[in-house]
Parts: C-alpha cells; sequence; structure tokens
C-alpha cells in the first residue's frame, strides 16, 4: 500500500511526498483521484532543521558510532530527513467513454480545467503501467523485444512502426541512441519494411551477424552499399554512381575542374550532349579521345587523366540501387549506405543520388513508402535539402529518422515537424533547449533526461500517444549490435 | 556497548490502545530534550559562607595525552500528553578518545519510549530505580510531569557506574555535580560511582555550567567568583563552606574558567582520584574548546539531545507502537487567527 501525500501545485507541477520505504521512480504515472500526473524528479523533502538534524549527525562519523537502540524505534528513526518529494507534471486525467455500445473504457485527455484534488484525501497511488498503456491506446506486450518502460512495475513497450513519421533519436555520445535506433531498424525489418541507412560512422555493418563469423536470421535483409568496393563480400556490395544519375558540375567537383575553364566548358557539352541517354565513363572517355570533340591537345589530355582517375576511384559505374530497392521493399530491410570511409564531398554526391533515387520511385509509384535513417546528417546533408526531405519526401512516402548526439545541428524545421522524439541523457543545457523547441516534450521533461543513465530514453509523439513515456532499450541478442570502432589499447 | 536490557525491560510499560493523545509541540529547527541537574533542579539554595581567603589560581593549560577521556551525558524529553500520562524519551550517549588518538568514539543509547500513566508510573520506577539502585525507592515517585526528568537521571547514573567500571586510567566527564541524598540519586550509588573510578585509576570530573549555590552575603552565584580575573584560572575548593547539608557533596567543589575567555564552571573532583585536583584541572583546561567547555562533553551532549526531526519521529513511533489516537485542538481558530 503507497501512501502519498500532495504537498503543493505550481503552474502543471504537483509535489508529492512519499516516505523512503515507498517506491517511485522516475516515469512513473501518478493517479491523484482522476488527475494523471507524471514523475519527472525526485528529491528529499526539504525540511526546517534537516541541516541541523545532519550537521549533528555528523559530528561523529557513523563508522566510529555504535547505537543501542529499540528495534521499533530503529525502523522510523532518519524515515523523516529521507522524506522524499515527487515532482510530477500534470499530463491530463484519465476519464471513462463510452464506445456507444454501453461499453466503458479508460481513455487519457491531456488538460485539466477543473483542479478538486484535496491535501487530505486525495487517493494518490502509482497507475500500472497496463492501465496507462491501455488509456493511451498503445500495447503492452511482454515479449516486446524494444524496451521496458521505465516504472517501478515495468512493462514491455513495442513501438507502434505504423506510428513513425518524421522522427529524431538523440542523446549525448555513448547513451544508447545508436542501439536505440538499431533495434528500431530491426523491428522495422519485421514489421516488413524497407529502410535506407546512411551510415556515416560504419556502425550499421554487422547488423546482419550473429558473431563474427556467423551470420543471423538478418543476413538476407540487409544489405551494405559500400564505395570503392571491387567485389561482393557476404551481404556487402560495391556501390557505384551511375555517370548520368549525376550532373556535370558534381563531377567537375569531384575531379577538381575548375569551373568555367576548357575542361570543365567540355564536360558541360558531354553532359548537353548525352541528355536522356544512358552514359557512363566509357561514353565519356570516348568522347574526350575524340580529337573533333576536343581539339586542344592539353585539354584532350587534361580530361583523359581525369576520366582514368574516376575510374581508378571506381565510385561510378552501373548501379543495382533501384532493383535492390524494389526487392527489399517487398521483402522488407535493410539498405546501409557505408559512408564511413569516404569524402565528405562522395557523402553528399552519393546522398543526393540515393534521395533522387527515392523520390523517383516514389513519384512513379514504385515504391510505397520507405523508411530512411539519417545518423549525423549535418556531415552530408545541406540544410535545405534537409527541410526538402522533411516537406516533400514525405508525400512520396520516405519516412525519416533522423540520428545525431548533437540536435542543434538540426534546422529548426525538424523540431518544428517532428512526430517523435527518441529522446536519450543530455547534460548539455543548449541541447536540451534545442529538444524543448519540438513541442512535443516541456521543458521539465527535458531536464529529466539529465537524470537518465545508459540505454534509457524518453520516447514521446504519435509513438506513444503524445504522452511521454520513460524506458530503457532491452538489451539485444543474437546480433552483432557494434560498429567498426576501435578501442586505443589491444585486447 | 554496555548491557542495557535490563533497563530496557525496566522501562518498557503497556498502556490501553486508543488513548488520546497530545503531541508536544516541536520547533523542526531547534534541538528537544534537556538534561536538567540535579542541584538546580532539586536542591533548594545553598549559601556558601565568605569568611575565607578567597585565592583565584591561574591554570595552565595541558592536553591529557597518556589516558583516555570519556563524556557522559543523556537526555530526556516529554513527547505527548495522553489525558492521564505521558510518553517520553531517554538516549544517553558515550564519546571517547583514546589516549594518543584524536578521533572519537560515539555510544549512543536509545532513543527509548516510555509511556507512563497514573496507573502504571509507580510499578515502571520502581522498576528501573530498583534495576540501577539495587533497592527500592524510599522517596515519593515523582508527579508525571518530572518523572521522565527523573529516570532520565537513574539511566544516566547507570551508564557512568558502568563506564566507570569498564575503564582504566581515565579521565571521566560527567555534566553536572557530585551530589547524592537527591530524589532520584542515592548518596550511596554517587559513592559507587567515585569508588569503582577510583579502583580503576579514573578520574571523574563534574562540570556543570549552572549551580544553586550562592554566596551568603552577595546572594549571587559562586560561578561570580572569578569575574574581574583574567585568563584561565579557578578558586576553591569551596566544599567546607557550603552552609546546608555539605555531607551531600561528594569531593571538592571549584569554580573553574578553562580557557581565557570561556565561561565559569562548577566543577565538582572527588578526593580519592589519581592525580592532584591542580592537575585534573590543567588537565580539563587543556582538553576545554568553545566557550571553555570539554569538547568530549559538549559532544556527548550534543549527540545526546534529540533533533526536531528525531522529535517528530519518535512521535510518530510512539503513535504507532502504543495505538494512540492523535486528537486535534478543539479550537484551532485563535492558533490561526490570532488578532
Amino acid at each position: 500500500m503507497i501512501t502519498m501525500y500532495l504537498l503543493t501545485k505550481q503552474a502543471d507541477d504537483l509535489w508529492v511526498v512519499f516516505a523512503p520505504h515507498e517506491t517511485v521512480r522516475l516515469g512513473d504515472t501518478l493517479k491523484i483521484d482522476d488527475i494523471v500526473a507524471q514523475v519527472i524528479d525526485i528529491q528529499f523533502a526539504d525540511l526546517p532543521g534537516v541541516l541541523q538534524h545532519i550537521l549533528r549527525r555528523s559530528l561523529i562519523p557513523r563508522s566510529e558510532t555504535e547505537e543501542r537502540i529499540q528495534p521499533e524505534v530503529k525502523s522510523v528513526i532518519d524515515s523523516l530527513s529521507d522524506q522524499k518529494v515527487a515532482l510530477a507534471k500534470i499530463r491530463g486525467r484519465v476519464v471513462e467513454v463510452d464506445d456507444g455500445r454501453g461499453n466503458k473504457t479508460k481513455s487519457f485527455r491531456t488538460g485539466i480545467s477543473e483542479f478538486n484534488l484535496s491535501r487530505a484525501k486525495s487517493r494518490i497511488e502509482i497507475m500500472s503501467q497496463d492501465e496507462l498503456l491501455q488509456a493511451l491506446g498503445l500495447k503492452s506486450t511482454a515479449t516486446s523485444e524494444f524496451a521496458n518502460t521505465l516504472s517501478t512495475e515495468p512493462k514491455g513497450y513495442a513501438i507502434p512502426a505504423e506510428r513513425l513519421g518524421i522522427n529524431l533519436i538523440t542523446g549525448m555520445k555513448g547513451s544508447g541512441k545508436s542501439y536505440a535506433a538499431k533495434k528500431v531498424l530491426l523491428e522495422l525489418i519485421k514489421r516488413r519494411v524497407l529502410t535506407l541507412v546512411f551510415d556515416v560512422n560504419g556502425e550499421y555493418l554487422n547488423l546482419w551477424k550473429r558473431s563474427e563469423n556467423e551470420p543471423n536470421d538478418y543476413m538476407n535483409y540487409i544489405r551494405i552499399l559500400t564505395p570503392h568496393l571491387r567485389t561482393a563480400q557476404a551481404s556487402e556490395l560495391p556501390f557505384a554512381i551511375p555517370l548520368n544519375e549525376i550532373s556535370y558540375d558534381d563531377f567537375a567537383k569531384y575531379l577538381n575542374v575548375q569551373e568555367g575553364s576548357p575542361t570543365y566548358q567540355h564536360l558541360v557539352q558531354f553532359w548537353r550532349q548525352q541528355t536522356g541517354k544512358q552514359f557512363d565513363l566509357n561514353d565519356l572517355e570516348e568522347y574526350v579521345t575524340k580529337e573533333e570533340n576536343v581539339q586542344n591537345e592539353a585539354v584532350r589530355i587534361a580530361l583523359q587523366g581525369r576520366v582514368a582517375v574516376a575510374k581508378a576511384s571506381g565510385l561510378f559505374g552501373p548501379s543495382s540501387l533501384t532493383s535492390l530497392i524494389k526487392e527489399l521493399h517487398e521483402s522488407g530491410g535493410a539498405i546501409i549506405f557505408n559512408l564511413s570511409r569516404i569524402s565528405r564531398w562522395e557523402r553528399g554526391i552519393i546522398v543526393e543520388y540515393v534521395l533522387r533515387k527515392l523520390s523517383d520511385l516514389g513519384h512513379s509509384n514504385a515504391i510505397r513508402a520507405v523508411s530512411l535513417f539519417l545518423e549525423e546528417a549535418q556531415l552530408y546533408v545541406e540544410p535545405e535539402n534537409m527541410v526538402n526531405i522533411l516537406t516533400r519526401m514525405r508525400h512520396v512516402g520516405v519516412f525519416p529518422t533522423f540520428i545525431t548526439n548533437d540536435p542543434r545541428t538540426l534546422p529548426d524545421e525538424v523540431f518544428t515537424l517532428l512526430d517523435n522524439l527518441i529522446a536519450f541523457a543530455f547534460r548539455n543545457e543548449d541541447e536540451l533547449r534545442q529538444l524543448a523547441k519540438s513541442g512535443l516534450i516541456d521543458t521539465g521533461t527535458v531536464n529529466a533526461l539529465k537524470n537518465l543513465e545508459n540505454k534509457q530514453c524518453v520516447a514521446v509523439g504519435s509513438i506513444t500517444s503524445n504522452y511521454p513515456i520513460f524506458l530503457e532499450v532491452k538489451a539485444q541478442h543474437g546480433i552483432v549490435m557494434g560498429g567498426e570502432s576501435r578501442k586505443l589499447t589491444p585486447g | 556497548m554496555i548491557e542495557t536490557r535490563n533497563l530496557e525491560t525496566a522501562l518498557s510499560g503497556q498502556i490501553p490502545k486508543g488513548e488520546a493523545f497530545h503531541p508536544s509541540e516541536i520547533e523542526l529547527d531547534e534541538c528537544a530534550g534537556t538534561s536538567q541537574r540535579d542541584d538546580v533542579s532539586e536542591g533548594n539554595e545553598m549559601t556558601v559562607g565568605e569568611e575565607w581567603q578567597k585565592e583565584v589560581r591561574p591554570l595552565t593549560p595541558k592536553y591529557p595525552t597518556e589516558s583516555d577521556v570519556l563524556a557522559i551525558d543523556s537526555t530526556g524529553f516529554i513527547l505527548g500528553y495522553m489525558s492521564e500520562g505521558v510518553v517520553g524519551t531517554l538516549r544517553a550517549s558515550v564519546v571517547t578518545k583514546r589516549a594518543g588518538e584524536s578521533r572519537r568514539k560515539l555510544e549512543l543509547y536509545g532513543p527509548y519510549l516510555i509511556a507512563i500513566t497514573n496507573a502504571n508510573k509507580e510499578s515502571i520506577y520502581q522498576n528501573l530505580y530498583r534495576t540501577v539502585y539495587g533497592e527500592p525507592v524510599v522517596s515519593p515517585v515523582p508527579d508525571l510531569a518530572n518523572i521522565i526528568d527523573r529516570m532520565r537521571n537513574i539511566f544516566e547514573r547507570h551508564i557512568e557506574l558502568e563506564v566507570a567500571r569498564r575503564s582504566r586510567n581515565s579521565l571521566i566527564l560527567l555534566d553536572g555535580s557530585l551530589i547524592g541524598s537527591a530524589i532520584a540519586n542515592p548518596a550511596s550509588f554517587v559513592k559507587k560511582i567515585i569508588n569503582n573510578a577510583a579502583r580503576n585509576g579514573n578520574s571523574i570530573a563534574a562540570i556543570s555550567k549552572s549551580t544553586g549555590l550562592v554566596l551568603r552575603r552577595s546572594r549571587r552565584s559562586i560561578l561570580s567568583l572569578l569575574e574581574g580575573v583574567a585568563g584561565p584560572c579557578y578558586a576553591g575548593s569551596i566544599k567546607n563552606h557550603v552552609e546546608q547539608n555539605p555531607e551531600r557533596y561528594f569531593g571538592d567543589i571549584y569554580v573553574g574558567r578553562l580557557t581565557p575567555c570561556g565561561e565559569p564552571f562548577r566543577i565538582d573532583l572527588p578526593h580519592n582520584v589519581p592525580q592532584p585536583h591542580e592537575e585534573l584541572l590543567n588537565a580539563l583546561s587543556g582538553l576545554a574548546g568553545d566557550y571553555g567547555y570539554p569538547e568530549e562533553l559538549k559532544l556527548a551532549h550534543m549527540t545526546c539531545v534529540l533533533s526536531g526531526i528525531e522529535a517528530l519521529e519518535l512521535q510518530a513511533v510512539a503513535i504507532s507502537l502504543h495505538g494512540l489516537v492523535t486528537k486535534e485542538e478543539a479550537d484551532i481558530r485563535p492558533r490561526l487567527f490570532p488578532l
């Protein structure tokens, strides 16, 4: 039996006093009569005289103190100075609704227009997670592999994949955000959704493995596309960009051809000649070799040299991306673009190519919808392109998930349009303030992120019926979740 | 730790469940509990004749490095009132500083809860008295208003005796005076403490912040003897000049200021201590800290009194343990709206 007392209310915060033997956790939902409030911080009750009490107790160290005390007294002494106060954010109330057929169910409604609580009489209890999830219209399942709720009585929480829209998974380095992102990815694969991942840190490259030398059940659903790779190895395939998929300007930049130079002019001419046709480096080589196309020998030699470099890079060539997308779109799966060992320019051009491809496939209805994971998007997507991803691409069925350890690198539009936020621990005030811009989460709850442990997070948005749910991401077994990171010391 | 099981048994008393209980008012930021001393509470004003040479001698502080120093204090507090009884609590502290060490050890006895009504006070008091002093109560059992403090006194005497028995070649500091024949203080028991201490090579010093001893002519406290004298000093012994029942006092009575700017204290030293009184007074001066009071005795006091928070916790235990029913004030309006 939990006995808690309402101390006070300030704005939408309730302060609830509870005894040290009672267990109240960050993230717990309290039901005070019909009002629902969520614990976002726990502090000591600030009693008058407590400093004096503690100072007196500290006169002689505990290790040097022996006590003979009545057992009945022992259990209570020091309990008052250990009284706690839970700061609980009012989320709304639970109301009974009639489904029209005489069946009554409990439902959650945000806001409170009445405040009828009594300090003396209001009944305060920790709301069971089952009751909460039911009121929120969410499924509680013991078999959920994603996470457990962070509460006195944890319950399994499964990400409702159908509610994923524009998503942000964020948290400081080492907080567990990438781990969670991978778990979301695996869940999407199970739900037969295709996800394209821009992997700048090589974090997703081992997801198809059970151990270093053994594949897992996801092997057939995960493809890793690595630029500059000569031959396919297990799930890893060479990734090349068809020359006709990029502009002469991109090509010129890549090969360090100065804009406006005669060499550049010939590239423009070649691209214009090929408009509407499929072409590759061989076509370009043939073009630059012919004297009638490039009369100036020095320019011709320069162009031939550039083509040779492009060929040697292995970045340009025929691509199977379209067929791969179509194939995995049917079965569900993941295409990981390994951007970890290429230059910033190469990343940009690859990402632009992939986004254009997705857009084309979406417009032509070749694909219905795909998920797109952008790890540290600021490293390869210009801000205007990010806005484009958020606005236009959604209409062609591309659902982006941004994953970053610094939310300040994302444009404000991300936060304005965000459907779901999964936030892990942060210590930095600036980053916390940035998260509050989303409107999905209040400042008080954002501040609770400071207290989260590794792999603990707050999920809020469509996936939680807009109720912030504190979660602890479960460990994933049978899959190598680690990326390519190396340790400084051996062993 | 000193064995106190017999005392705990003697202190325990059952009262009927459902008794109405008015908790004592507690200021959370103040300490609760008193350790009122016998010569102030029990005796009438005692006069000291002034036909003697009032010599004040200087003290040379000497920190006692060769012997253990022990200090004992206790506290009693009435947690609340029943219609025909009180619920009180006792706690005693023993602070020990070993020779050659700077750290101190603390033994805490209690807090013990005592529920006393007019119906059981006779038996509880008798039990405690007999357990500690080994003889039946000869004087009337104190009234409910004073009984907790009397019991505290008996409880403290028990701790003092046990400390005197188990210690060797130590300096034992007591809060109060070496007075016998008071209501809760049989002379034989005070002697027993002193003799047990002496047998083990211990020196007892009882230090009192206030006293009922006054100078006959001026009617001022004997503590005024040091007025106008600078530095650590002492006067006495004045025991032979106490004009009423001097036999009640065991040992010599001094007035001492232990630090240059300290307060004057009454200091009782038994005759049979193993060192000269002046040496002992110098040792006390060496131990004195703030306000000229020995540090160990100050710690014993600070650790035995109850904080407001502890008092509140004990009230909660009392209510739960004895099935007490707290009563609201009949009319709280005057308290809420005094105008």
